[in-house]
């Protein structure tokens, strides 16, 4: 698949290549219209002030990919662009990489990464684990989340200014944020910040129908009352309700299990067994 | 069979005329509309039916009659009940539970049955005068006319989907018909079938029964039910049922009670003042007044939020405005206009024409600074509670501290400021559960109960309310102490497991090359690479390499500018401890040099003294703490304490003269460390660097970043600053240490045994918990001796 080029600063540059989620593997968004709506506002910008930038803070599980791969949903034909944050992440990037070309008649290729991609053409730019990134390589994201809009990139040679529909949005860890990892200077210009919590069981049970109807069928309600009693004997000593990855993985390996022994259906077994095999530790913990 | 009159909705119903008002429950339009029908001449009815069990109605009617002498509701007064259904598709889930746990349902946790049987066990009913139930029924007793409460008593919790409607401000108080037909559609999105249908099968055989005795009637109810309502009331099948007047049902069992500020912010309309202009403006309806309805009518909302949003403006940025130092607020200048964005966004998106509390809360602090978000609820929250002062026998119904999970956990606070097990909630009108919303940072006035007082009083108080029996002094609940220690050495292993550890590579590379270490082995000419771990280091704390370093618990952080709130210090003299130490010269010498007080303990909160009845029983005070940083471990003796001090040179903790005061200029003095001019939680971890040797640890809430000043103070001190959050605490053992009582001990017990009383009071013996911590820590002191001795 030939990607995309741009002109920047006199160069012809690479553009990263957006993210279409799966929509088969997506299902629909259950809940969450608060926080979307919050989102939808904080992008919503106008003639005296602009769009805002948004972090995203919660458990892992709880769905906070899955929130931006709505939005951008919602938002029609703007690409997005997804940005994975980690300790080894420099400055630069986060602006644009440059690799020998396999073209004959040119040295390298420069690649926009996914910002600079998003910022030009006018995309969502979504960092995942951006507390992950270190804070000297952050600092190139200032000049992106102020006013300016741009960033300057010295393997470039120029500057990347964001087009107009350009939105950028972040997520993180609830553990990776403690102990000040994000510094002020980023997490000033990262607002709202918005705590994505975990979901009612009417929310869930809504997830897993979404997802696994054609599948579970007539078992449904049965499955779903087998997978929260024995979540509630997990979590007895303290319950936390569960987040949608973990419930989603559990139907996944249940139904694969149950292919696999060659049952015409899933049966309590398959999910009992799926339960024990992904939350061994947790159970002989608990016995212990 | 049925017209809609003007822009009411009316229906003809075998020569009788019912009027309805479907309703948004606790919104002023909607208590208007119904204010209205029941003034104006032609529309006056004969009876009122509303959208609650008969029991219920009685119960607040016969409340509201008591009320009635007072021109305005108090804001806001409640009747709790207890729930007794879950929903009957729930059935086999139940007994799946109880053969799991082998308990019966109400031995199993909230937690477990919210989430899986969305049951609550308490129902709420709120007379706020927003409610356009809590009008009719205040509409009934003005008039004399009879009234009827034709829902069911007993529901399961709904299922309930959020349905996003129109702002009910957009209908100014007059065309209710069109609203609804704009909006009933949505509304029924929020519908949940298998408890709604029942509902209405009973709500419209009763109305069609009152129907036959009266000419006309009123019914309010939700909105969501009103389609469902209608189509039901042309089927001929479904028979009328007779139900009985409010003054005919029996009493059922409910419990009156105060409503917190920030439980009851959610039955105020869209802010409490707000409702109160509505509630200050109505005058009873047996009287017509034409002018009345309309200046009432043309009350609006948008005006109120202007003056108060101004009114914060102006306190804020003039308050502040002589301090130019203030970063925070140079930046709230510049950024105001962002904050007026997002909320007018929201509101756009929200389908409001007037934000509500918890939006234009979620817009300041999405945008301004913490400062000017708490700024902004004091001026929005700011009304005249009812508090326990007028109503001294009600408990009172607020939210549970530290709430997690999408719904809201309450509890009641009792006269004797003793608390409840914890509850979820569901309304009683609608039984739809209540959410846990925006968190508002607006601290609550502590009510008082009679038997408290303030600290000026204290001494006076004591002399006056000694205990019943002879008693040697007043210490810390041990329970709570032991409990604090464990969950400290719980913390330090925790941030030792989410620290890195280097091993030798030997295969695999975990979590990456440690580049340091393999360069130093490089260096030490060993040539051995080194990878991170996350997992290997778990080491067993032990005597040996436990150090008594400080540790710091920070629950409570968004309160910081509550008046109540004050800072207090758990001391002792270096007199008291000379006995004990091996070196009594070295004890003088620094009681000379440094003061005559050594800190224990720095603790923010607010403190309240108890009752006479239950300083009898032994009780002296109760602290709730927002944050404290211990230097001494807290269950020590003054023997413990004499070993601590001298073991470690008298250097582990602040040693200084007089009271807070004299600690926080003798930090300043000794160290040029301000700790007056930072917020607690900051100096909190200041005072604890100070007297590290090595590490801090600080548990904080989620979310909550330490400021960077305390970074910059561990890394100059070379302290190693472990964070841990909260979260990986059970929540019961973290309310529980937030609650620190200081109990009497008694007489010729060298302080060690306390009154029995005091341990029922309590619910626990004086030495539970003791198990969670080690022996060895247990009898630190001795074992610090024999090291100094040898």
């Amino acid at each position: 698949m030939s990607q995309r080029t741009a002109n920047i600063g006199g160069k012809e540059i690479q553009l990263s290549e957006p993210y279409s989620p799966d929509e088969s593997l997506m299902g629909e968004q259950i809940g969450r219209e608060g926080i979307m709506e919050l989102i939808t506002a904080a992008w919503m910008g106008s003639k005296n002030s602009l769009p805002l930038s948004p972090l995203l803070v919660g458990d892992p599980g709880v769905g906070k990919n899955r929130l931006v791969y709505q939005l951008a949903k919602d938002r029609g034909e703007q690409p997005l662009y997804i940005f994975q944050g980690h300790e080894d992440v420099t400055a630069e990037d986060l602006a644009c990489a440059v690799r020998f070309s396999d073209d004959k008649n040119r040295t390298v290729d420069y690649i926009a990464s996914p910002l600079a991609s998003a910022m030009h053409i006018g995309g969502i730019c979504f960092i995942d684990e951006i507390a992950k990134i270190r804070p000297r390589a952050l600092a190139l994201l200032v000049s992106v989340l102020d006013e300016r809009r741009y960033i300057d990139s010295n393997l470039i040679g120029g500057r990347i200014k964001a087009h107009k529909g350009f939105r950028f949005i972040a997520a993180t860890n609830t553990a990776d944020l403690v102990g000040n990892s994000l510094p002020e200077f980023i997490r000033s210009r990262m607002r709202p910040v918005i705590s994505v919590g975990y979901q009612e069981r009417i929310e869930i049970d809504e997830i897993i129908k979404d997802r696994y109807f054609n599948i579970l069928k007539d078992q449904m309600e049965s499955l779903l009352n087998i997978f929260w009693i024995k979540w509630s004997e997990l979590k007895k000593d303290k319950f936390k309700p569960p987040t949608p990855r973990d419930v989603i993985y559990l139907f996944n390996l249940a139904t694969s299990l149950a292919d696999l022994l060659g049952h015409e259906k899933v049966e309590e077994k398959d999910l009992e067994r799926a339960f024990n095999e992904i939350y061994r530790d947790n159970v002989n913990e608990d016995n212990e | 069979m049925k017209t809609m009159s003007n822009s009411l909705l009316k229906l003809e119903i075998e020569g009788s005329q019912l009027f309805a008002v479907p309703a948004k429950p606790y919104t002023v339009t909607f208590a208007k509309h119904v204010n209205k029908i029941c003034r104006m001449q032609d529309t006056k009815p004969d009876a009122i039916a509303v959208e609650l069990g008969p029991q219920s109605t009685k119960e607040c009617a016969l409340w509201l009659k008591e009320l009635n002498k007072q021109r305005e509701l108090p804001c806001v007064l409640a009747l709790a009940k207890k729930n007794n259904r879950i929903r009957s598709s729930h059935k086999e889930l139940a007994d799946k539970l109880q053969e799991t746990f082998g308990k019966d349902l109400n031995d199993l946790p909230i937690d477990i049955l919210k989430h899986l049987l969305n049951y609550s066990s308490k129902s709420l009913f709120p007379l706020s005068p927003t409610d356009s139930v809590v009008e009719a029924i205040r509409c009934a007793l003005e008039l004399g006319i009879p009234l009827y409460g034709v829902d069911l008593e007993e529901n399961a919790d709904a299922k309930c989907k959020k349905a996003v409607i129109e702002d009910a401000a957009s209908t100014h108080g007059k065309a209710l018909r069109e609203y609804v037909q704009r909006n009933i559609r949505y509304a029924e999105l929020s519908r949940d079938n298998d408890i709604d249908e029942r509902r209405e099968f009973a709500i419209v055989a009763r109305l069609k029964s009152l129907l036959r005795n009266y000419k006309r009637i009123l019914f309010t109810g939700g909105l969501a039910h009103w389609g469902n309502i209608e189509i039901l009331l042309e089927k001929p099948d479904l028979r009328p049922a007779q139900i009985k007047e409010v003054n005919e049902v029996f009493s059922g069992k409910f419990t009156r009670c105060i409503v917190d500020p920030l439980l009851a912010i959610y039955f105020m309309d869209i802010f409490p003042a707000f409702a109160g202009y509505y509630d200050h403006n109505r005058t009873s309806v047996d009287s017509y007044n034409q002018w009345h309805i309309e200046s009432i009518d043309v009350t609006n909302p948008l005006s109120l939020f202007d003056e108060i949003l101004k009114k914060t403006y102006e306190k804020y940025f003039e308050e502040n405005c002589s301090n130019k130092q203030n970063e925070l607020l140079h930046k709230d200048i510049q950024e105001r206009t962002i904050f007026e964005q997002l909320l007018s966004n929201l509101c756009t998106v929200r389908r409001m024409m007037v934000p509500d509390l918890p939006t234009i809360i979620e817009a300041a602090q999405g945008s301004m600074s913490t400062h000017f978000s708490e700024a902004l609820a004091n001026n929005f929250m700011e009304f005249n509670w009812v508090t326990n002062r007028e109503y001294p026998e009600l408990p009172i119904i607020r939210p549970a501290p530290l709430q997690t999970g999408p719904y809201m956990k309450a509890e009641f606070q009792y006269p004797d400021g003793s608390r409840s097990e914890q509850f979820y909630l569901n309304l009683l009108h609608n039984r739809r559960s209540i959410m846990s919303g925006v968190s508002i940072p607006w601290k609550r006035k502590e009510l008082s109960f009679p038997g408290n007082c303030s600290a000026r009083d204290q001494e006076i108080f004591l002399n006056d309310n000694k205990p019943g029996f002879d008693f040697a002094d007043v210490r810390t609940w041990p329970p709570r102490d032991y409990l604090i220690t464990a969950m400290s050495l719980d913390a330090e292993q925790i941030a030792k497991r989410r620290g890195y550890t280097s091993i030798l590579f030997q295969g695999s590379l975990h979590d990456g090359l440690d580049i340091k270490t393999t360069v130093r082995s490089y260096i030490r000419g060993e040539n051995q690479i080194y990878v991170r771990d996350k997992s290997v280091y778990e080491a067993q704390q032990d005597a040996q390499e436990y150090n008594f370093d400080p540790v710091v618990w920070i629950l409570d952080p968004f309160n910081r500018k509550t008046k109540d709130s004050a800072w207090n210090t758990y001391t002792g003299e270096l007199l008291n401890v000379k006995k004990f130490v091996r070196n009594p010269q070295k004890l003088e010498h620094i009681k000379r040099e440094k003061g005559a007080n050594y800190l224990a303990a720095a603790v923010r909160g607010t403190q309240t003294y108890e009752s006479k009845d239950i300083q009898q029983k032994g009780i002296y005070s109760k602290f709730t703490i927002q944050g404290i940083v211990y230097f001494i471990l807290p269950f020590c003796t003054p023997e413990q304490d004499g070993a601590f001090l001298e073991g470690f040179n008298y250097e582990k903790c602040p040693i200084y003269n007089g009271e807070i005061d004299g600690l926080f200029n003798t930090i300043k003095k000794r160290y040029g460390i301000d700790l007056e001019v930072t917020d607690w939680p900051i100096s909190l971890v200041r005072m604890a660097i100070i007297y590290a040797q090595q590490k801090v640890t600080v548990i904080v809430p989620d979310n909550f970043v330490l400021n960077k000043i305390v970074h910059e103070d561990a890394r100059k001190a070379k302290i190693e600053l472990n964070v841990t959050p909260l979260s990986y605490f059970p929540q019961r053992n973290i309310e529980k240490i937030g609650t620190n009582y200081a109990v009497f001990t008694l007489a010729g017990s060298d302080g060690e045994k306390y009154p029995e009383s005091a341990e029922r009071y309590l619910g626990e013996k004086a030495d539970n918990n003791l198990h969670l911590v080690p022996k060895w820590l247990v009898n630190f002191g001795k074992a610090l001796k024999a090291v100094t001795t040898t």
